[in-house]
């Protein structure tokens, strides 16, 4: 007994060690990289044919030092590094070896860059799910399945970005991007941003109305512990923040965010959230598709996404033109100066756009925030003006014992002034239908 | 031609070396004849051996005796020493490189997951080993004369290792790291008087003793270097002199086994060279298969870079202090945290001075011989793993109880709403317990019928229920808490003490009753808790004591 537990322990313990090693020596980038060097081989002769030969098979890193980053990416994309591939390019058409497509690298010198800055994932890995891959399709996922072992890298929040996503890193640096064949999917969420009314409740850098969360500060820098994804439906591998930011225009916000309007789990009643549910068509044209278009919130997600914070430094910043301000613009009416007053201040949030009607108000008394252009014409114009400067504080319930309405008129006295006030009282007497005379 | 010389046979080659003045200067005693005095030179003259005795008694070979848990313990000390020193070659204590240099080990370093891993799985196969050695030396009686202080030194060591292993579990720098170092020294500021958050507070938060353990208010990077260094200088230097202690007077106390009747002589003792040394190899081969074949199944645990302003939902402190963590349901941290643990580790100190037979059940399990001490200790471990049982698996968001195949996405319901006892009330329920549990089992007979006893006491719980119910507006889950927890209490605190401890002298009875009355009054927190939903019992808020 005593004999046999010894040979069977050392035998065991020696094989462990070996299996150990072995897993050591032969790690799973080895393999693509000597790959690499024998196409690069393949195609040469002579000395170079020698020296590309005897490149050592190492961890290849970008020390990426102005942005904090170590990328070892290239340990596995060869074409990219620009020591076993000087010009940046080759013909390999397959991952991990192709080049990097278009000329980005030429702009963006990948020894400064390095790679997670605008693909996102962990440069540090060196293994394909450590690494935060994320597939572009479900074909893909599949395929990576089999493949790779795929799933999303574990306790890394922030997997690596798809198109058009990734545009959202494009903005990070591009103040110009709005101008930018490479960036219309962030250009095209910025203008939704605007037009939907999302800065009525929403900020963006703080600026915006005071209802709900900052959008660039505190929504694209969710850390996942706080998003509570009971009711999103997404299985565990696809809890992320791109699905939750993304989500919250495919679905009913109401489904998303419940709040607890019966009291069940909390002491107080809380309304579930206040945004609308995009995937509805607007008051606006009742009979077109949802308000907010698959594409639409795919560009709204990519816009979002380019607020997340990282840390770079100043020079990289490309000046983009600044914003207008109202006496910059030049309007052909006094109607069309106060649209885009309406538009800018995000009243849009509540009353819908061009104000043809209002949006739902959980346990508001009538459930739904007034349509201007039905309301507007019961005041003279400086009653409305009054209540616009003032302000509407919610006092009036459905169920009086039920929870608070989300949403409220906030007072605009200290941000809409002077001849923007007065543009944006042309504007909404101008559509206001007239009331029938009794 | 050149010829070579022919060789040596490998006899006189063998001869030739152990007989170089080479060979000599460095091993003791010549070629090895595997005779007795050979076999007890090898043991004698090897520093490493030589702290077993050269002979031992057959009596302590058996596997079933000792289960090699002491030398375990040793053996995954000295693995977390090679591990950890190996380790420390590439981790520096800052919290910006900390994490990194995680993920380097990860990614990068050869070998380096393995022997993180491998660090990482023998710190919990140690201290689960520790507590294991210690309960079997309860169980064999091998604390009693003249081990007592021997087993006082063992209290220590494991309060060493729980707290190499607490001081280590910082270091990755990542959220799981972050967060149970944060309940973990949370619990320190609620101390009495030396904490700012506990009762008679005389200290402010800048200078408690959670601030001597961190080194700020709050889990940072001075605390992440005091860690560091107490998890690799000091606390090893304490529990390795500590160490030296515990193995010389085991091997001046001589190891436990029954006493031998002069009849008997000579014993039946065998060489320790090869018999002994032969089983120890073998633990510890096994052993290292073990811990090195799960280190190559599954990496150590690496959260998200630590980050004290985003909390996970629910923060565990490590394993072996959940059981504490989740007494913090029914009581505040100062005494789940505190005057617990040292009750704990003061009543382990005190048992073999405690225990009135100093000959009795040495040497062997022997349940029927010391019934009072087996019960009560088998039932305080058995209190303690199930407590960590349901802090580490039955634990979820907002520390409600999920079920392990539960989804801890499905929003639970807040607990009852609790009350507490008026101050008068209060003072006299807790004097009743503690003045009545010492008089009950005092009344009566020690000799009663087991069966009988333990039926009639069925019956008045059954019969105490339907009076509740039908006189109150209680649940049938409350009466059901209220049943289970009034019957533990009528076993252990009424029936055991009855038949085995009143009979002591004064002396004993109280002080051991006492103990027992404290260990119980945990499990009866919990019973009024759920049974009656009461919050505290006697709450003085002016000096922040509640119980």
């Amino acid at each position: 007994m005593i004999r046999k537990l010894f040979i069977w322990g050392n035998v065991l313990l020696f094989l462990f060690f070996l299996i150990a090693i072995a897993k050591d020596t032969f790690r799973p980038w080895m393999p693509y990289q000597r790959n690499y060097r024998r196409m690069q081989a393949d195609a040469e002769t002579g000395d170079t044919q020698k020296a590309i030969l005897s490149r050592p098979i190492e961890i290849k890193q970008v020390l990426a030092t102005d942005l904090g980053q170590v990328d070892r990416c290239i340990t596995c994309h060869q074409g990219m590094d620009n020591i076993a591939t000087p010009s940046l390019t080759n013909n390999f058409t397959e991952n991990p070896y192709k080049s990097h497509p278009g000329d980005y690298l030429q702009n963006h010198a990948p020894d400064k860059y390095g790679c997670v800055i605008c693909h996102g994932g962990q440069g540090i890995a060196t293994d394909f799910v450590g690494a935060g891959h994320t597939p572009h399709s479900e074909a893909q996922k599949e395929e990576w399945r089999r493949k790779y072992g795929w799933h999303p890298a574990e306790h890394w929040e922030h997997p690596m970005l798809t198109q058009p996503y990734i545009q959202g890193s494009c903005v990070k640096c591009h103040g110009n991007f709005e101008s930018m064949p490479e960036t219309q999917a962030a250009a095209q969420g910025k203008h939704l941003m605007e037009t939907h009314g999302c800065l009525g409740c929403h900020q963006w850098h703080g600026w915006g109305g005071p209802i709900s969360v900052d959008l660039a500060e505190e929504t694209a820098n969710k850390p996942l512990t706080r998003i509570d994804f009971s009711h999103s439906g997404l299985d565990a591998e696809d809890r992320t923040l791109l699905n939750w930011i993304q989500l919250h225009f495919l679905k009913d916000p109401w489904e998303l965010n419940p709040g607890d309007p019966k009291a069940l789990v909390n002491t107080e009643p809380i309304a579930p959230s206040g945004m609308q549910n995009f995937a509805l068509p607007s008051a606006a044209s009742p009979d077109a598709g949802p308000e907010l278009s698959q594409d639409d919130a795919v560009a709204l997600t990519t816009y979002i996404l380019s607020a997340q914070s990282a840390s770079i430094p100043h020079a990289y910043y490309v000046e983009g033109p600044p914003e207008k301000t109202f006496e910059q613009m030049h309007f052909s009416s006094r109607i069309q100066a106060g649209k885009w007053v309406y538009d800018k201040y995000g009243c849009a949030a509540c009353h819908g756009l061009g104000a043809k009607g209002g949006r739902r108000n959980f346990n508001y008394l009538g459930l739904y925030e007034p349509a201007l252009v039905k309301s507007v014409s019961n005041y003279t114009r400086d009653e409305l003006r009054k209540k616009i400067q003032d302000g509407v504080a919610v006092l009036n319930k459905e169920d009086p014992k039920g929870p608070t309405p989300p949403l409220y008129m906030p007072s605009w006295k200290d941000k809409i002034k002077g001849d923007e006030m007065e543009s944006l009282l042309d504007y909404l007497f101008s559509i206001a239908e007239k009331q029938e005379e009794f | 031609m050149f010829k070579l010389p022919p060789l040596p046979k490998p006899e006189e080659l063998k001869k030739k070396i152990i007989d170089s003045q080479i060979w000599r200067s460095m091993f003791r005693g010549g070629e090895w004849k595997d005779t007795p005095r050979d076999r007890a030179q090898h043991i004698l003259g090897n520093v490493w051996l030589h702290l077993q005795p050269s002979r031992v008694r057959k009596h302590g070979l058996k596997t079933t005796y000792t289960f090699g848990l002491g030398g375990l313990s040793f053996f995954l000390f000295l693995i977390l020493t090679v591990t950890g020193v190996l380790l420390m070659f590439y981790y520096r204590p800052t919290v910006d490189l900390a994490y990194r240099d995680m993920k380097d080990l990860e990614y990068a370093v050869s070998m380096g997951s393995f022997i993180r891993a491998m660090h990482r799985w023998s710190a919990h196969a140690m201290v689960l080993i520790v507590i294991l050695h210690m309960v079997r030396v309860f169980l064999t009686g091998s604390y009693k004369t003249p081990r007592e202080f021997n087993w006082v030194i063992g209290v220590v060591l494991l309060v060493m290792t729980l707290l190499l292993s607490f001081t280590g579990y910082l270091l990755p720098w990542d959220q799981l790291a972050l967060w149970a170092v944060t309940v973990g020294t949370n619990m320190a500021a609620a101390s009495p008087m030396l904490g700012a958050e506990g009762p008679f507070a005389m200290l402010g938060r800048n200078n408690d003793v959670r601030f001597v353990l961190l080194g700020g208010k709050a889990v940072g990077a001075n605390t992440l270097l005091r860690f560091y260094v107490l998890h690799c200088v000091f606390v090893p230097l304490v529990a390795g002199a500590l160490m030296i202690v515990h193995f010389w007077r085991v091997r001046k106390d001589t190891f436990s086994g029954p006493i031998i009747k002069p009849e008997e002589l000579p014993h039946d003792k065998v060489d320790t060279w090869p018999h002994l040394i032969v089983r120890e190899y073998i633990g510890a081969l096994l052993c290292m298969v073990f811990i090195s074949g799960w280190s190559l199944l599954i990496k150590a645990p690496l959260e998200e870079m630590a980050n004290p302003t985003v909390t996970p939902n629910p923060s565990k402190a490590p394993w072996y202090f959940t059981g504490l963590q989740e007494l913090l349901v029914y009581f505040d941290p100062w005494i789940a945290g505190v005057v617990l643990p040292t009750l704990i580790m003061m009543g382990l100190m005190a048992i073999p001075y405690l225990d009135p037979d100093k000959q009795k059940g040495v040497g062997r399990y022997a349940f029927k011989e010391r019934p009072l001490a087996m019960t009560y200790f088998l039932f305080g471990i058995g209190m303690w793993f199930t407590l960590i049982f349901i802090g580490s698996f039955l634990r979820g968001p907002n520390w409600d109880i999920y079920w392990p195949w539960e989804s801890w996405l499905i929003h639970k319901p807040p607990p009852p709403r609790t009350w507490s006892l008026p101050i008068v009330w209060g003072l006299a329920v807790v004097g009743a317990y503690f003045v009545i549990g010492m008089v009950l089992p005092k009344l009566g007979k020690p000799d009663f019928e087991w069966k009988a006893a333990l039926r009639n006491g069925l019956m008045g719980a059954i019969g105490a229920l339907a009076l509740l119910k039908i006189g109150t507006h209680l649940t049938w889950e409350q009466l059901g808490y209220i049943a289970f927890f009034g019957y533990v209490y009528y076993v252990f605190g009424v029936l055991v003490p009855r038949r085995h401890l009143a009979t002591q002298t004064i002396g004993r009875y109280t002080t051991t009753m006492v103990l027992v009355l404290f260990m119980l009054g945990v499990l009866m927190k919990m019973g009024v808790r759920h049974g009656f939903h009461i919050k505290y019992i006697l709450t003085i808020p002016q000096v922040n004591f509640n119980i």
